[in-house]
């Protein structure tokens, strides 16, 4: 009560705790103490299956994926253990879906082995051989060998009950060798699992009618049992059992009751497991009845068949009305025979198998024969229908593991079909990106170059312009030396001479003198003069023309010569070239040049004509020619044109085309000034 | 005595002067040259007869034809060798102190008159003094004398070449070739005057103005 107590209070402490960061890791160690109650075996399984519950909620609350798995697997086993099997069934299938999603193999695999375990009570065998197959598949993918052979094991029972008895004795095989030759497993786990496996050959060998065999792994089987530690007495009688039942098969009569009296000196067997005892009795009571010792004999299966019916073990009340059926026949006494073997097929007719074949072919030798005829024929129809079954669970079996094959060769060549799809995407999808950084690279870099080269004609024109305006300063420099020149020398002296005559001559006033005076005089004027024409030179333009325009002139000149061309070249003598900037020098320059190639490669032109005009605040720059024209809205798009329009438009100013075929063209360039 | 000039305006002047102050005793032989070449002719005649006295010499005269003698200074240095015993009067426009300075170095005349320091009396008295007492300079030639011993700053030839040429307008990079320097040495000389003359600024014009001040230019 206290202990209850103390657990419920647990409980309901970690119920209600809040989750705080700093808390998690105490959280972590709560849920494990949780999960490590839940297999306590000293405490009671709902107990248990309570502290399991708790901690799959907590660990779901925390998001701890481990600790959810661990939880969800007492759950299972704990259901198990209280025999819900269908929270059993929805354990196994919520542990199977968290350990699929969380991607963990141990879990996956033990999660199929429940679902195995289900359907195993629930006699549906294809679906327990289905999940024990999956479960199988993962054990050995993680090379556990341990649980893989306890899967084998499971398996093994399950084929041994759909009579796969070849299939069967291969998985066990596979169980005891695996479990022989691991290194990993420690000898006291291995004896525990080599003793069904030895004793399930046992029992396949028996159905081969293998007896020898059968014989010499059930004997294998009852040493390790003997060897435990723990020993189950149970257990050793079964294997007792097992054998005996063999000897009884192998028509070894003595030495099968041999083995039932040993197991009958566990005077506790009846009351302990009233079900095995009856059973023994059943075997021993038959054995004897065999052996023609009717001694005791039908108390024996009285007393075996009061208890199944306490028990309502069917089965075995089948099985003794049988053998009651075959003594009373023995013994003459026809009526309690039929009686007998009537009663047996009745319970019998409730699952229509072995037991009712059974049943069936002891009625055909009581009956009558129009009855034992009847019952012949039913038995011939059942027994094909039975061994179709068992034929078809066989090949259900051997599906399972050819389709889940399949399924995975499928899903395996998908994910590669898949991944080729993708690697093919991938590359198709660089390869478009590298075309297109190769294209649209190459068009950056002719871009560039185009760029480039026009850079490098305008740095040229701009250089031409320096010089021109270089030549341009050394010839004013050379003016105004030569200026400087005369009028040091010519003027100065000239003056300096006549000042020197003048003043020697001052003093005298005589007639001579004063003609000479005169002469002096008279010279003083002629330099005056000379003054004047030098101050007149000086005021003049001293080079002659505007240096830009002389550079249109030449280009003009010159291209003109190649091009074949007469020219007219005119200019507005107000323009000041002096004030125009550089750029828009330089694009005047090129437009002209441009227009020219235009000129020369289109229009087979006789004369061009180019006039620099004034228009109030605007240069107005004429080229006409009377070529061939075109139309103007098809040409637009040629690269001269474009280069003229993006030229004007860079200095603000506006273009316009005038042309009509046969009749020449006209570009109009207005500039502001 | 020879005078030597391009404008016979100016040889006219001095005729008028000269013979202005002649008194009755004095006998002036004149002799007119206008180019190198004429010079050297009546220079080389002289030399047989009768060797000049004195020269009048003009700076900037037509350079002879073979290019040897190419202006007045020349001719005065040449003249020199040729008559040794003669008396040079160097008259000359350049009133520039390198001219002067070099005029005085090489030539070493008797007189040196600046043209446009000249009235005909000036001409008188320099013309008398040189007969007697060489030498004699006109106020230009002086101040600039006056103002080459009073200062503390000594230039060199190369040094008052790259000045004279800069006031002339001659740009740097072309001063190389004139002083026969490499543009770095120049550019070290420029430095280096302007230490001297103190140009805060470091502008040649500063230069050039602090050295016409110190009488330099």
């Amino acid at each position: 009560m206290v202990k209850r107590i103390f657990f419920f209070f647990i409980v309901l402490r970690f119920t209600f705790s809040g989750i705080a960061q700093d808390r998690k890791l105490s959280e972590v160690d709560s849920i494990s103490y949780l999960i490590e109650k839940a297999d306590d075996k000293s405490i009671s399984t709902i107990e248990r299956l309570t502290f399991a519950e708790s901690a799959k909620r907590l660990s779901e609350r925390i998001k701890n994926d481990t600790l959810i798995s661990k939880a969800l697997r007492y759950i299972a086993v704990n259901q198990y253990s209280l025999k819900n099997y269908n929270l059993f069934k929805k354990a196994g299938k919520d542990l199977l879906e968290h350990s699929i999603r969380i991607k963990d193999s141990f879990y996956i695999a033990k999660a199929n082995v429940y679902l195995g375990q289900f359907y195993t009570m629930a006699s549906e065998s294809d679906s327990a051989y289905f999940y024990y197959y999956n479960a199988e598949k993962v054990y050995r993918s993680i090379k556990n060998d341990l649980e893989l052979a306890k899967t084998l094991l499971k398996i093994a029972v399950v084929q041994k009950n759909e009579k796969d008895f070849i299939g069967s004795e291969v998985s066990t095989i596979e169980a005891i060798s695996l479990l022989e030759s691991s290194e990993q497993i420690e000898s006291s786990y291995k004896n525990e699992f080599l003793a069904p496996l030895y004793n399930n050959l046992g029992i396949i060998y028996n159905e081969l009618g293998d007896y020898t065999e059968a014989i010499s792994y059930h004997e294998k089987a009852l040493e390790i049992r003997k060897k435990f530690e723990d020993r189950d007495l149970r257990k050793e009688e079964e294997s007792q059992n097992n054998i005996a039942v063999v000897y009884k098969n192998a028509k070894e009569y003595d030495k099968a009751l041999e083995y039932f009296d040993q197991i009958l000196i566990d005077k506790n067997l009846k009351l302990d497991d009233p079900s095995f005892y009856a059973l023994v009795i059943d075997n021993y009571a038959h054995t004897k009845f065999l052996l023609n010792n009717t001694e005791n004999i039908p108390k024996l299966y009285y007393d075996a068949l009061k208890i199944c019916d306490s028990i309502n073990d069917d089965y075995r009340a089948i099985e003794l009305s049988i053998h009651l059926s075959e003594y009373y026949k023995r013994i003459n006494q026809l009526d309690s025979a039929k009686y007998y073997a009537y009663r047996a097929k009745n319970l019998a007719s409730k699952t229509y198998n072995d037991d009712y074949l059974k049943a069936l072919f002891h009625l055909t030798k009581i009956e009558e024969d129009s009855l034992a005829v009847r019952y012949y024929q039913e038995y011939i129809t059942l027994n094909d229908s039975l061994i179709n079954n068992e034929r078809a669970i066989r090949n259900k079996f051997a599906r399972i593991r050819y389709e889940t094959k399949e399924i995975e060769q499928r899903n395996e060549r998908i994910t590669q079909e898949r991944l080729y799809l993708l690697i093919l995407s991938i590359v198709l999808i660089l390869s478009i990106f590298l075309i297109y950084m190769t294209i649209s690279q190459r068009a950056k870099n002719k871009e560039l170059r185009l760029n480039q080269l026009q850079q490098e004609a305008n740095e040229e024109i701009y250089n031409l312009m320096l010089t021109q305006q270089d030549k341009i300063e050394e010839g004013r420099a050379q003016e105004k030396k030569r200026i400087s020149e005369d009028l040091h020398d010519g003027i100065l002296g000239r003056l300096f001479g006549t000042r020197l005559s003048l003043d020697s001559l001052n003093e005298k006033t005589d007639v001579d003198t004063v003609k000479n005076r005169g002469v002096y005089i008279e010279e003083l004027k002629a330099i005056e003069q000379e003054i004047r024409k030098i101050s007149h030179d000086l005021n003049s333009d001293i080079v002659s023309g505007s240096g830009f325009f002389d550079m249109i002139k030449t280009l003009v000149e010159n291209q003109t010569k190649v091009y074949n061309l007469k020219y007219e070249l005119k200019k507005n003598d107000d323009i000041d070239w002096e004030s125009i900037p550089n750029k828009t020098k330089i694009n005047f320059y090129r437009i002209i040049q441009e227009s020219l190639q235009n000129i020369y490669k289109h229009a087979d032109a006789k004369l061009v004509k180019i006039n620099f005009e004034l228009k109030n605040d605007f240069i107005l720059l004429e080229i006409s020619d009377d070529g061939n024209g075109f139309e103007i809205n098809k040409v637009k798009k040629g690269i001269g044109l474009k280069n003229i329009a993006s030229r004007v438009e860079d200095l603000g100013g506006d273009l316009d085309i005038n042309s009509m075929r046969g009749k020449g063209t006209t570009i109009l360039v207005l500039i502001p000034n | 005595m020879l005078m030597i000039d391009d404008h016979p305006m100016i040889i006219e002047g001095y005729q008028n002067t000269i013979l202005s102050i002649k008194t009755h005793k004095q006998e002036f032989d004149i002799d007119i040259a206008s180019t190198c070449d004429e010079a050297l002719e009546y220079i080389h005649n002289s030399l047989n007869s009768k060797p000049y006295d004195l020269l009048f010499v003009d700076i900037k005269i037509p350079p002879s034809s073979d290019g040897l003698i190419t202006s007045g200074e020349d001719l005065a240095k040449y003249a020199r060798k040729m008559l040794p015993k003669a008396k040079i009067i160097i008259l000359t426009m350049y009133n520039e102190s390198y001219r002067i300075h070099n005029i005085l170095k090489t030539i070493n005349p008797e007189g040196l008159l600046i043209k446009s320091d000249l009235t005909s009396n000036e001409l008188s008295s320099a013309f008398l003094n040189i007969l007697e007492n060489p030498p004699y300079y006109s106020s230009t030639v002086n101040n600039f004398l006056r103002k080459t011993i009073t200062t503390d700053i000594f230039v060199d030839e190369k040094n008052r070449k790259i000045l004279h040429l800069l006031s002339q307008g001659v740009k740097t990079k072309n001063l190389a070739e004139h002083v026969g320097l490499s543009l770095s040495a120049v550019e070290k000389r420029k430095k280096q005057l302007k230490e001297l003359f103190s140009v805060e600024d470091g502008q040649d014009e500063t230069l050039l103005k602090e050295a016409r001040n110190k009488g330099f230019l």
